[in-house]
């Protein structure tokens, strides 16, 4: 049926409309196909680059440890910085807002120092520009009551002399540069009209035998300064108490505040 | 082929005309026929010029058989008469019905061979059967083919 069928097809196709511009539509056709096909070529090379930058940041900040609350610890060891290292919000912390001016006038630097707070304290290092340690800084308030019997560290049973700053605020200096591996200056200042108390103390680079490098970062006067100023009272929580139920984490001291009677 | 547009250009020229002929076999319908032949040359003319095309002959009717199987499925009239052609004698109406009325692959198989030529290989190449499979629907395509036109003849002398 070859032939037949030919023939036959030959009939059907009769009416064939002539073609027209087919022929230059078909490479129009052809352009704008390739034209798509790049177009989607650079859709999913965005798409790819999207969900590796997608990827590498979920990977990021999962790996990546936190940078705030688990704070980092550049007081510990303070790397040398040429340009100065940011300082905490004194927002966020009013204790950081009375000490850095004092810290910033001496060329030095301050930072919270891990464990950085807690309730009732707060700790801090202390770095010169060119991020040598100077120690140490520790505050800390206490609920002493109507009356406090300021230590005599040469005499565990009798009572300091106190000193008197502005605003009702009674204070003891202890101030000890003898041991030449634990320098200290420090002052116990404590509130008449609530009772609260801090301690406020400087040391030095501990342990390095040398007089020099185991200086405090700050002299006795401002510590003494700082610990009489009523804001550093109004630093801390009502709430929060040295000698509350987490005291054991609080900063030891030179001079020990006593408990309340 | 040289993948040269000039080249292009004449290849597509000369292979339009049977191109929609046998679209229009498989589909009936000028215009469609038409449309599937354009984008079939189109497919083919950007795939050469990528380099993406071995045989132009086998990947064109293979593109277009295809897309003809694809649309034939949705297809309602047996027959659509190109624009502003004259009558068609009733005799071409009935082998579109007959040819219509048979398997897609098996009609592809009878325009490839009867209508455009192609040797069995070719066919089998471009519709991705072997050498029996084609002679198999060959074979019972013509037979069909001719007890539906003797039926239909019957049924007009009646």
């Amino acid at each position: 049926m070859t032939r037949p069928l030919s023939r036959l097809l030959e009939h059907v196709l009769d009416g064939e409309p002539a073609i027209g511009d087919e022929i230059d539509e078909i490479f129009r056709r052809a352009d704008r196909l390739r034209r798509r096909r790049f177009q989607a070529l650079i859709g999913a090379g965005l798409a790819v680059v999207a969900v590796i930058a997608a990827a590498g940041y979920a990977l990021t900040s999962t790996l990546m440890p936190a940078r705030n609350a688990a704070a980092p610890a550049p007081a510990a060891v303070p790397r040398a910085t040429a340009s100065p290292a940011p300082r905490p919000s004194a927002v966020d912390d009013p204790v950081l807002g009375l000490l850095a001016p004092i810290v910033d006038g001496r060329k030095e630097r301050i930072y919270p120092r891990p464990p950085e707070r807690g309730n009732g304290w707060r700790q801090y290092s202390v770095t010169d520009q060119d991020g040598t340690p100077r120690g140490t800084v520790a505050v800390a308030v206490y609920a002493t009551g109507k009356s406090l019997c300021f230590p005599v560290p040469a005499a565990p049973h009798r009572c300091a002399k106190v000193e008197w700053a502005p605003a009702g605020v009674e204070y003891v200096r202890y101030d000890d540069e003898k041991d030449r591996d634990w320098q200290v200056h420090q002052t116990i200042a404590r509130r008449i009209s609530d009772g609260r108390t801090v301690a406020l103390m400087a040391t030095g680079e501990r342990g390095d035998d040398d007089a020099a490098a185991g200086k405090p970062g700050l002299t006795g006067a401002q510590i003494e300064q700082v610990a009489t100023d009523r804001r550093l009272f109004d630093a801390f929580g009502k709430d929060e108490d040295c000698f509350g139920p987490s005291s054991g984490a609080c900063p030891a001291f030179k001079v020990p505040v006593p408990p309340a009677d | 082929m040289s993948g040269d547009d000039d080249g292009l250009r004449e290849y597509v020229t000369s292979r339009l005309p049977s191109l929609r002929r046998s679209a229009f076999l498989m589909c009936g319908d000028w215009e469609l026929a038409t449309e599937l032949t354009e984008a079939c040359l189109a497919r083919v003319v950007d795939g050469t010029r990528r380099g993406a095309v071995a045989d132009a002959d086998v990947y064109a009717y293979a593109d277009l058989m295809e897309a003809c199987r694809r649309r034939n499925r949705r297809r309602e009239h047996v027959f659509v008469a190109a624009a502003g052609a004259e009558g068609v004698a009733a005799e071409s109406i009935l082998v579109l019905d007959a040819l219509h009325k048979l398997a897609p692959r098996c009609r592809a198989v009878l325009v490839l061979r009867h209508w455009d030529g192609f040797d069995v290989d070719a066919v089998g190449a471009m519709l991705d059967l072997d050498d029996e499979r084609v002679d198999a629907y060959e074979r019972a395509g013509l037979a069909a083919l001719e007890q539906l036109l003797a039926d239909s003849r019957t049924a007009l002398t009646r």
